[in-house]
């Protein structure tokens, strides 16, 4: 089993790296790539080494609250984080680079694998008694039943009030933060919707379809290629998958690039993202403040 | 049931409100369906506000949408024991994301988070 998984993951890497070396890395065509950025400069979007910090941060205030009702705790820890996200991954839009040397990076996660880490307090928790177990979980997660809502424009946010991970969020980032942050996602999301409806969008769209097409392959949206390769790393054999993955990728890339996508894609959002809403400035203000507060909390040891 | 259950919620909202001073604080009805998640899941519900028998996963995952309670989600919670999770609304972690802390959750994503109304296509812990 282990030299199976040691065989495909030489494969992957080995696939990965041929394949890339017969397309090249580098931009052929000398067409400068514009950068997607994060709609509102990145206001509203938390990069990992961030959420890291405020992780850490919360992790310790949980802790404090837990075993101030008496309960055993280790702060988690994030070992393994979330990738971070390009803006130019909220448009499924892939750069001509990244696609000959990883095509859309979804057989090498594969075969890396995609069980999450096990938790700090797994094994102690497995040990307890049913009626123990439940007792933590209340305390951790907070009672089923005591659930409270937060709503803004209609779009309503979950969490349980009494639980020791909602009093940490609070005590990190004021108890306003949910709303905060639920405000601009909604505005990031308002933005990524205006930006698909663009004319220009929409006609730089039906050029890379065209491309595509003229490459034998017939997909209707930018998100459609990946579920073809999705489709092919469960069924097919997994060097012909890979295969598929690059080669679709690279084409996506070139289509992308040539039909003026990504072009279209930067200047409707710089429209649609103006002007700023209250919202988002209120949300890059929170942050500045929570990252003071989680920087005093972990201390010296904070991510950087 | 029901009784008890109101009165929970109640004093869960003014116990929030007070501390907090929340503006639009609400109490939502009580799931049976949320109760069944179980701690350490991140789950899908094909009904508003949890009314449904959960869809359950606890690793990442780079294709939910083949698991038909993410693929026609209407409701999510994370009930994860060991950290929050991200969510994307494309295969492989691409498309909108959105970051669920431990504990909480969107009753309907139809009107409260579109991009993912039928549509929860990715995971990642952490």
């Amino acid at each position: 089993m282990r030299h199976g998984a040691r065989h495909l993951r030489t494969t992957a890497v080995v696939l990965a790296a041929s394949v890339a070396l017969v397309a090249g890395c580098g931009d052929a065509s000398g067409h400068a790539q514009p950068d997607v950025a994060w709609p509102f400069g990145g206001a509203a979007h938390i990069p990992t080494v961030e959420q890291q910090l405020y992780a850490a941060a919360e992790e310790s205030l949980v802790a404090d609250c837990m075993h101030g009702r008496g309960m055993r705790y280790v702060p988690e820890r994030r070992a393994d984080p979330a990738p971070e996200q390009s803006g130019a991954a909220i448009y499924g839009l892939i750069g001509p680079q990244e696609a000959r040397l990883h095509g859309y990076g979804m057989g090498e996660r594969r075969v890396q694998g995609a069980s999450a880490p096990p938790g700090a307090n797994d094994a102690a928790r497995s040990a307890m008694t049913a009626e123990q177990a439940r007792a933590w979980d209340r305390a951790l997660l907070g009672t089923p039943g005591r659930e409270a809502t937060i709503e803004v424009d209609g779009n309503v946010f979950t969490y349980r009030s009494d639980a020791c991970v909602t009093l940490a969020r609070h005590d990190l980032f004021g108890a306003d933060w949910d709303r905060i942050r639920l405000t601009a996602e909604v505005a990031v999301n308002t933005v990524v919707a205006k930006v698909w409806q663009d004319a220009e969008v929409r006609a730089a769209v039906a050029r890379w379809r065209d491309c595509m097409a003229d490459d034998g392959r017939d997909f209707d949206s930018p998100a459609e290629p990946r579920k073809a390769v999705d489709t092919a790393l469960a069924k097919a054999d997994l060097p012909t998958a890979l295969r598929l993955e690059h080669e679709t990728a690279i084409t996506d890339a070139d289509c992308q690039r040539d039909s003026g996508l990504w072009d279209a894609v930067v200047a409707a959002q710089r429209t649609a993202e103006t002007p700023t809403p209250a919202a988002v400035t209120s949300m890059r203000t929170a942050r500045e403040k929570a990252v003071a507060a989680a920087r005093e909390i972990v201390g010296p040891s904070a991510p950087s | 049931m029901k009784v008890r259950g109101a009165r929970a919620l109640t004093l869960g909202a003014a116990a929030t409100a007070v501390a907090g001073g929340l503006v639009g604080v609400s109490a939502s009805p009580a799931s049976a369906s949320l109760a069944e998640c179980g701690s350490g899941y991140l789950c899908a519900f094909q009904a508003t506000n949890y009314n449904a028998t959960p869809g359950r996963v606890s690793g990442n995952n780079t294709n939910l949408l083949q698991y038909p309670s993410f693929d026609n989600a209407v409701s999510i919670f994370n009930n994860g024991a060991s950290c929050g999770v991200t969510i994307w609304n494309g295969l492989n972690y691409t498309g909108t994301s959105v970051y669920l802390p431990r504990g909480t959750g969107y009753g309907n994503l139809n009107t409260q988070n579109p991009p993912f109304y039928k549509n929860v296509a990715s995971n990642r812990w952490c």
